[in-house]
């Protein structure tokens, strides 16, 4: 029978090929390629699901703990919410470019093996929703992320008078900076969600003092920064190049949680 | 034989070979349009070579009759006449401006003028829209037959596909659209936003003519002498300010082009960055079209305003052109293709009538042999005569089938003349050979002969 494995390293070869497809289709404008690239994008979606279910099936309950598990889950809802993204604000043309972070993470798990097994002490129901809001959290701000660096860049290059190919092809600035907030709107409450649902569960598992590990605090200052983004955009006014360095420093510290917890110990540590 | 056939034909001139003082003679205006196409294919005289089908296409670079003569190529008096009668204008005396392509340079002309690569400005979009509406005329003048329809219906096609296939289309290659163009880059869309409109002067207008097209909601014009700014902006629907209060309502407006004859900056930075703050640092997009410049350079320098001069916009326009130009050489490969389909589509119309000669042969046969057997079907039942009918019928068509198949697909080819004459030969009595031996050999060996194909050189099978 199949490996979970196997079908997860087939599904990373379609999300590949969809990669190439729609970097293709930016370099070359052609409707029809970016057809073929949004097609095997949902392809590698649904092998990917099915090696999360076989996986699934390997541990007996739903592997969160695992980073297959979580960085699966994670790029899964981010492939789908950046195609809803790309269609709902016409810029589909750019959709390699939010492929980038999560096909990066699943190669790098692909090539290195981390298997890491978080043990949860939390139960089904609160794993489940804690693990929904913070991968809907992580998907968002991958998704603002790229629009921010779509914006700095879109930024430099109107400022420069760079009239070529990138300028004519990146989407505008303003879409670029309401897609920007308005993801990082809804990361900032999902991520919120998840930090309320994993301390609200926290005093069972370890009673009234919660161990602070690395993700736990740099969750937290990447919660506080996204805070700051969401306070200078409503309060303050910022937009524009500032306010996507305040979003792009946001997410490598998130970015940087999420690969430093996969080695470090704690609640979220074996 | 070929001379006989009605012939394609456009006659006409435009911005490449007339002056607008020509051109605009001949604008017959849009209600008078379906009076002129009927009485181009009115019937002429007897032994005159009249239309029997026309489509004319009217723009203010072109003036174009597309019509089928009746048979061989068209007599340009009778053209000429009607455009005589009806403009007032003899084309006779403008000889030198006035072209005339026939046969298939027809299809690859109009199909190049509806993908726009025969415009004044190659890959602008109006053309395409100017097609279809002079197609839509004649139709509805009853003037468009069975292969003007054909003809037009591949010109629309082509054109779509150049537009849809190509970037011909793509970007803007006037100053002011460029403008309107850069606008989008940083607002996405211009629908919905506000304008502020400094000066009145020509490039200012072109470039509020073009935002207003893309749907500007609001234009607030200011001019130095307001009567001018009221003028302006009761010809764009907007609302005149005094030139002194518009640094005030920049915080309001979200694109700003100034064209003033001012000889320093009328637009300083402490004013930008004040409305920014004002407006709470929503993009700020600046157009100084003026010389010299009406916007002080350091306001390029501010986060979040955009300001573009003369000389950017016009690199803009010169880069897209030159990519329109690429595109075009893409876009005549498409034209070709599509040509080519009309071209196939009309030589198998050639064969139509050698095809409907077989079928004919096929049923007289069949005919013929049930009524020479008649004698011996009398003593069958009626159920009986019916599969021996029904049987022969049968025969004849499978027999007939395949070689009216491949003459239908064989005459697109070039040579299908040749291949048309072979098969008329093969099938049907030379007029020339009445009386001669061997015309009812085939009847009953089966055997074609083939000295007639031998005659037209094309040899044994």
């Amino acid at each position: 029978m199949i490996s979970s494995t196997a079908l997860f390293t087939g599904s990373l070869i379609v999300y590949l090929s969809a990669f190439l497809a729609s970097a293709a289709a930016f370099a070359t404008g052609s409707i029809s390629v970016r057809r073929v690239g949004t097609a095997l994008v949902g392809t590698g979606m649904l092998v990917h699901l099915a090696s999360l279910a076989l996986l699934w099936q390997e541990h007996g309950s739903f592997p969160a703990g695992t980073t297959q598990g979580f960085f699966g889950s994670y790029a899964i809802f981010t492939f789908f919410w950046a195609l809803l993204i790309a269609r709902h604000w016409k810029i589909e043309n750019t959709y390699f470019a939010f492929m980038v972070i999560p096909l990066v993470m699943l190669v790098g798990i692909r090539v290195l093996h981390p298997t890491k097994v978080v043990t949860s002490t939390m139960g089904p129901v609160f794993r489940g929703l804690h693990l929904l809001a913070i991968v809907s959290s992580l998907a968002a701000f991958t998704v603002s992320f790229t629009g921010g660096l779509m914006l700095f860049v879109q930024d430099r290059l109107m400022k420069a008078k760079a009239f070529g190919f990138l300028m004519e092809n990146l989407p505008p600035l303003d879409v670029l900076d309401e897609m920007t907030y308005r993801n990082v709107s809804f990361g900032f409450i999902a991520l919120s969600l998840g930090a309320l649902l994993g301390f609200a569960a926290a005093p069972k598992a370890w009673g009234a003092s919660i161990p602070l590990d690395l993700r736990v605090a740099v969750s937290l200052a990447a919660w506080a920064m996204y805070g700051f983004y969401l306070h200078t955009r409503t309060r303050r006014g910022w937009r524009g190049r500032k306010l996507a360095v305040v979003s792009l420093a946001g997410f490598l510290v998130i970015l940087a949680t999420s690969m430093f917890a996969s080695y470090s110990g704690g609640i979220h540590g074996s | 034989m070929a001379a006989e056939q009605p012939q394609l034909f456009v006659a006409g001139l435009s911005h490449k070979t007339a002056p607008v003082a020509l051109r605009e003679r001949l604008s017959p205006g849009a209600d008078r349009v379906p009076e002129l196409l009927r009485e181009l294919v009115r019937p002429v005289a007897e032994g005159s070579n009249g239309m029997i089908e026309a489509v004319l296409v009217v723009t203010c670079n072109r003036f174009e009759i597309y019509g089928l003569a009746h048979r061989g190529p068209v007599e340009l008096s009778v053209v000429n006449r009607t455009v005589r009668e009806s403009l007032g204008v003899d084309l006779t005396e403008h000889e030198g401006a006035v072209y005339l392509h026939e046969g298939d340079e027809v299809v690859g002309h109009l199909l190049r003028v509806a993908a726009s690569l025969d415009s004044l400005v190659v890959g602008e979009s109006q053309i395409l829209g100017q097609v279809k509406e002079a197609y839509r005329v004649a139709t509805e003048a009853g003037t468009a037959g069975k292969i003007l329809n054909r003809l037009f219906h591949r010109a629309i096609e082509a054109g779509k596909r150049v537009r849809t296939e190509t970037r011909i289309g793509h970007n803007a290659v006037s100053v002011s659209y460029a403008a309107v163009e850069l606008a989008k880059k940083c607002f996405g869309r211009v629908e919905d936003r506000k304008a502020l409109v400094i000066g009145v002067g020509e490039m200012s207008e072109l470039t509020a003519q073009h935002l207003k097209a893309n749907g500007v909601t609001e234009l607030i014009v200011t001019n130095r002498t307001l009567l001018g700014a009221v003028n302006m902006a009761d010809r764009f629907g907007g609302r005149a300010i005094e030139f002194e209060k518009f640094p005030s309502v920049l915080d309001q407006v979200d694109i700003v082009i100034s064209a003033t004859g001012a000889k320093d900056p009328i637009l300083r930075a402490a004013d930008v960055e004040a409305a920014l703050v004002r407006r709470r640092q929503r993009p700020l997009f600046i157009i100084d079209i003026a010389l010299p410049r009406d916007v002080e350079p350091a306001v390029g320098d501010l986060p979040n305003a955009y300001l573009f001069n003369i000389d950017d916009l016009q690199t803009v326009a010169d880069k897209n052109y030159r990519e329109r130009v690429a595109e075009a050489h893409k876009a005549e490969e498409l034209v070709r293709d599509e040509a080519g389909k009309f071209a196939r589509w009309l030589r198998t119309l050639k064969a139509v009538p050698v095809l409907e000669r077989l079928r004919s042969l096929g049923a007289q046969l069949v005919a013929d042999e049930l009524a020479r057997l008649q004698w011996r079907l009398d003593r069958l039942e009626e159920r009986e005569q019916r599969a021996v009918s029904a049987a022969v019928n049968s025969v004849v068509g499978k027999l007939l089938h395949r070689p009216l198949v491949n003459i239908k697909k064989l005459a697109q080819e070039d040579d299908a003349e040749i291949l048309l004459g072979l098969v008329e030969d093969l099938f049907f009595e030379d007029p020339d050979a009445v009386g001669e031996e061997p015309a009812e050999v085939p009847q009953q060996s089966g055997v074609v002969p083939l000295d007639a194909a031998s005659r037209r050189g094309a040899g044994t099978p």
